[in-house]
C-alpha cells in the first residue's frame, strides 16, 4: 500500500485514467486470427492512447489551463513501461503527475479490476474528479467508469463532452443524453465518462518543452501491492473480427452531370419521396 | 490589353463547352493553392489570387485548344491532375489564371504485356492503374507514398520516385513515352522505344518541368511481374544515423538492389516504429523479384548488416506490418486536416539529396538549425528513403504548433525559415535542394543556387517553350520582376 499522499494545497485534484491500446486501424485485415488462448496477436503494430482517454486528458488540460483555481492534474495508466512514453508527454504538457500501475495479469477484459485499482489509488491520494473514457477498443465494454463511481459511491456522468472549472470548486459539465446535450452544474466528488467530445486530440508538446519538463519521475505502483482482490464476472468465451465494410457501387456515365442524374432518379429521388 | 475574368470564362465555355468550365467560387478558392498551404485550407483562408475559371479538360485537343487560347491572350495557366502536390506547385501566383485539369482524362489505353508496357492518359490514377496490373500478374514498380491520390500526369511533371527506387527507380527510369501539348498548342509524341541515341533525350524536357513548360497528356511506363510472395522483409536498429547512412552505402556499393532501403532517425522512428525501437534509429530492406534473386538479396544484406555488433536485427514481421499502413490516402488527409484544426500542430517535409560522403553532415546540421532557430517545434527528423551507389536523399520531417500567428502568416513564420535552413545547409555541402517532390513554388528562391552556372539551360528552356510565359508562372522559375 503506497503512503497516503498529504492533503494537497491546490483548490482541485483531478484524476484522469488513459489506457494505451494496438492501433487496430493498423492491423491487416489477414492479422486478425485469434491464437489457441483466443488472443489476437497485436506486437506487430504500433499502441496509441484510446481515443476516448485522449480526449479526457486534453479536456481536463483545458479546463486546468482557463481555471481560475489552482489544479493538480493527475495521469493514471495501468499498462507496461511503454505507458511511460505517454506520461512523459503529459509531464510536458502541464501534467502534474504521472502514475503507472504494473498489471500483474492481462486486466484488458476486467474493467472490475481496473475500477479497483483506480479506486484504491483515489483511495490512497484524494481525488475531486476522475475523468476517463466511456470505453475502449479493446473490451469495448463500457463499465469500467460507472463501476468506479459504484465503488468510490460518487455519482457518474457518462458522454460527456465538454467540462469547464467555474470556481469555487464547482464544474460544469456538459454531456449527450438520449434526449440531447445537458449542461450541469456540479460539485465534486463525480466520476466522468467522456464520450464523443469535440474536441478529441491532445495538443503537442514542444521540444523545448519536453527538455524542460518530461525528464520528472513516474510514481510506479504495482497492482497486487495495493488492489484489493476482485472476481470478474465475465469470462471470455470467443472472438470474432466486426465487418464494418459497406457495400460500394461506381455510377458509370459521361459527364458528372450525367452521374449525378443517374444517382438522383436511382437513390435520391426514391427517398424524397418517401419524406 | 488582359481580357476580363468573364470575358475569359466566356471564351473557355466556347471553346470546350460549359460542362467543363467550373466557376464556383469555393472551388475556385481550393484551387488556389495546394498542400503547401494547408493550414490556410483549414482556416478557409485563401489569400492567393483566385483563378477565373477551371477547366476539365476531357481530351488532348481541349488541352491544345485552351494552351492556344490562353498564350494568345497571356493568361497564366496551372495545369494539374491528382492535386497531391504538396511545394506550391498549384499555386495560381497570377491573377485570372485558369487552372487546367487533366483528372477527366483518365483512360488506360494500352496494356501491353509482351513488350511489357502500359499507355494511359493524364488523369489515370497510379492506384487505379497498378490494382488492375496486380490482378493480371503485373504492376509498375512505382509507389509514392501519395499512390492514393497522384496521376500519371502528375508524377511524371515532378519527376515522382517511388517507394520501391532503389530496384525499379524514379520515374525517370520507368517512363518510355510520353505526349505533351505546348505552349502554342502543338501536340508533341515521342514514341515508345527500349532506347535511342538520336541526340538528347527529349523526354527530360517534359519530365521535370512541373507545368512550365508543357501539358502532359500521355504516358506510356513500363511494367513489371508483380511477386509479392518472394518478398522479404529486414529490419534493424541502432544508435546513429552515421552508423546507419555507412550501412546503406556497404549494401549499395555492394551492388545489392534491394526493393526498398530506408534509414529512419529516432525521431521520426518514433511516429512510426515506437512499439519496437524506443530511442533507435531503425534501417529498413525489402528484398523482391524473381525467388532467386530476392533470396540471394536477402542474404546479401543480411551478411553486410551482421557485421555490425551495434545493430541489432528485428522481427521482419514487424517491418511487413509497417509496409502495409505506408501510403496516404484521401482518409489520411481528411485525419489529418482535423488534427490540424484541433492542435494547431502541423507536419511538412523536405526533401534533398547527397553523396555518402555529405549526407550525414546535411542531416546534422539542418536538424540541428531548425531545432536552434525555429520557434514552437513539436518534432524535427527524418530519413532517407531512396539510394544510389553514390548516395542518397534525406527526406526531413518537421512539426511545429502554430502560435500567435494569422493562417496567411504561418509560412512565412515556420516553414519558409525551415525551407530555408535546408536548403541553405544541403547547399553548403553540396547536395541538391529538391529529391522528388518537385521546386514548385516553395523552392524557386533557391533555383538559381541549385543550378549554378547551368541555370541559363533552364532559363532558355522556358524562353523558348513558353515565350509568353503564360505557363504555372513562378513554378520553377522565378516570376520576372
Amino acid at each position: 500500500m503506497p503512503a497516503r499522499w498529504c492533503q494537497s494545497q491546490n483548490n482541485m485534484n483531478i484524476l484522469i485514467c488513459f489506457k494505451t491500446v494496438p492501433n487496430l486501424d493498423l492491423l491487416p485485415a489477414a492479422d486478425f486470427v485469434a491464437d489457441g488462448q483466443l488472443r489476437v496477436d497485436t506486437g506487430f503494430i504500433p499502441a496509441a492512447v484510446n481515443c476516448y482517454d485522449e480526449s479526457a486528458l486534453e479536456m481536463a488540460r483545458e479546463a486546468a489551463q482557463n481555471a481560475k483555481e489552482d489544479v493538480a492534474l493527475t495521469a493514471l495508466t495501468i499498462g507496461g513501461e511503454a505507458s511511460e512514453t505517454t506520461l512523459k508527454t503529459l509531464y510536458a504538457l502541464g501534467y502534474t503527475h504521472g502514475v503507472r500501475i504494473e498489471p500483474d495479469d492481462d486486466i484488458r477484459f476486467a474493467p472490475e479490476r481496473v475500477a479497483a485499482a483506480v479506486a484504491a489509488y483515489a483511495g490512497c491520494y484524494p481525488q475531486d474528479v476522475i475523468l476517463t473514457g466511456v470505453q475502449s477498443p479493446e473490451g469495448d465494454n463500457g463499465q469500467m467508469p460507472l463501476l468506479l463511481a459504484e465503488r468510490l459511491g460518487w455519482p457518474c456522468v457518462t458522454q460527456v463532452t465538454g467540462l469547464r472549472l467555474v470556481g469555487e470548486g464547482m464544474l460544469e459539465v456538459d454531456s449527450m443524453t438520449d434526449n440531447g446535450g445537458l449542461t450541469q452544474k456540479l460539485r465534486p466528488p463525480v466520476v466522468l465518462a467522456v464520450g464523443d467530445a469535440p474536441s478529441t486530440c491532445l495538443k503537442v508538446p514542444t521540444l523545448k518543452d519536453r527538455m524542460q519538463r518530461s525528464n520528472r519521475p513516474i510514481q510506479v505502483l504495482h497492482f497486487t501491492d495495493f488492489v484489493p482482490v476482485v472476481q470478474s464476472g465475465a469470462c471470455l468465451q470467443a472472438l470474432r473480427q466486426r465487418q464494418n465494410a459497406r457495400q460500394g457501387l461506381v455510377i458509370e456515365g459521361g459527364s458528372s452531370r450525367d452521374k449525378a442524374k443517374v444517382l438522383y432518379e436511382t437513390y435520391i429521388k426514391r427517398v424524397l419521396e418517401q419524406l | 490589353m488582359a481580357l476580363l475574368r468573364e470575358e475569359i470564362v466566356h471564351r473557355l465555355e466556347q471553346i470546350v463547352g460549359a460542362e467543363k468550365v467550373v466557376t464556383d467560387e469555393q472551388v475556385l478558392k481550393e484551387s488556389s493553392i495546394d498542400r503547401f498551404r494547408k493550414f490556410q485550407d483549414v482556416c478557409g483562408v485563401y489569400v492567393l489570387p483566385i483563378p477565373a475559371a477551371i477547366v476539365m479538360a476531357s481530351s488532348t485537343q481541349d488541352v491544345s485548344n485552351v494552351l492556344k487560347f490562353a498564350s494568345e491572350n497571356r493568361i497564366n495557366v496551372v495545369p494539374r491532375t491528382g492535386r497531391s502536390g504538396i511545394e506550391g506547385g498549384l499555386e495560381t501566383a497570377v491573377e485570372n489564371s485558369i487552372v487546367l485539369d487533366g483528372s477527366n482524362m483518365n483512360k488506360v489505353l494500352d496494356i501491353d504485356t509482351y513488350n511489357m508496357q502500359l499507355t494511359c492518359e493524364c488523369g489515370v490514377p497510379l492506384q487505379d492503374i497498378d490494382d488492375k496490373l496486380r490482378e493480371m500478374g503485373y504492376h509498375t514498380g512505382h509507389s509514392p507514398q501519395s499512390k492514393p491520390l497522384a496521376q500519371m500526369g502528375g508524377l511524371v511533371a515532378v519527376r515522382s520516385i517511388g517507394q520501391f527506387s532503389t530496384l525499379y527507380g524514379g520515374i525517370e527510369d520507368l517512363i518510355v513515352g510520353v505526349e505533351a501539348v505546348f505552349p502554342d498548342g502543338r501536340i508533341a509524341r515521342i514514341k515508345n522505344v527500349p532506347r535511342r541515341a538520336a541526340g538528347p533525350d527529349i523526354r527530360h524536357i517534359i519530365m521535370g518541368s512541373e507545368g512550365a513548360l508543357c501539358f502532359i497528356t500521355e504516358v506510356t511506363v513500363k511494367i513489371f511481374k508483380y511477386r509479392p510472395e518472394n518478398n522479404r522483409f529486414m529490419g534493424f536498429v541502432m544508435d546513429t544515423m552515421k552508423l546507419g547512412f555507412e550501412i546503406l552505402r556497404e549494401v549499395m556499393v555492394a551492388g545489392y538492389k534491394p526493393s526498398v532501403a530506408r534509414l529512419y532517425d529516432v525521431e521520426d522512428a518514433q511516429y512510426y516504429f515506437s512499439h519496437f525501437a524506443k530511442d533507435k534509429c531503425v534501417l529498413i530492406f525489402m528484398a523482391e523479384g524473381p525467388a532467386a534473386i530476392a533470396e540471394a538479396t536477402e542474404k546479401g544484406i543480411l551478411e553486410i548488416v551482421g557485421r555490425y555488433d551495434e545493430c541489432k536485427p528485428v522481427d521482419p514481421k514487424l517491418i511487413e506490418t509497417w509496409f502495409l499502413n505506408l501510403n496516404w490516402g484521401p482518409e489520411k488527409i481528411a485525419q489529418e486536416l482535423e488534427e490540424i484544426r484541433q492542435t494547431h500542430n502541423i507536419g511538412y517535409t523536405t526533401e534533398v539529396s547527397g553523396s555518402w560522403s555529405c549526407i550525414n553532415d546535411i542531416y546534422e546540421s539542418a536538424r540541428d538549425r531548425v531545432i536552434a532557430e525555429i520557434p514552437d517545434i513539436t518534432m524535427m527528423g527524418g530519413h532517407s528513403s531512396h539510394s544510389y551507389i553514390n548516395g542518397t536523399n534525406m527526406y526531413f520531417m518537421y512539426y511545429y504548433n502554430i502560435v500567435d500567428v494569422k493562417p496567411e502568416d504561418e509560412i512565412n513564420k515556420y516553414h519558409n525559415p525551415i525551407n530555408q535552413i535546408i536548403c541553405e545547409e544541403t547547399l553548403r555541402y553540396g547536395g541538391s535542394i529538391v529529391h522528388h517532390h518537385g521546386l514548385g513554388k516553395a523552392r524557386v528562391p533557391w533555383v538559381k543556387e541549385e543550378f549554378g552556372s547551368s541555370y541559363f539551360m533552364l532559363e532558355t528552356l522556358k524562353e523558348a517553350f513558353d515565350p509568353n510565359g503564360i505557363m504555372n508562372a513562378g513554378t520553377l522559375v522565378p516570376i520576372p520582376k
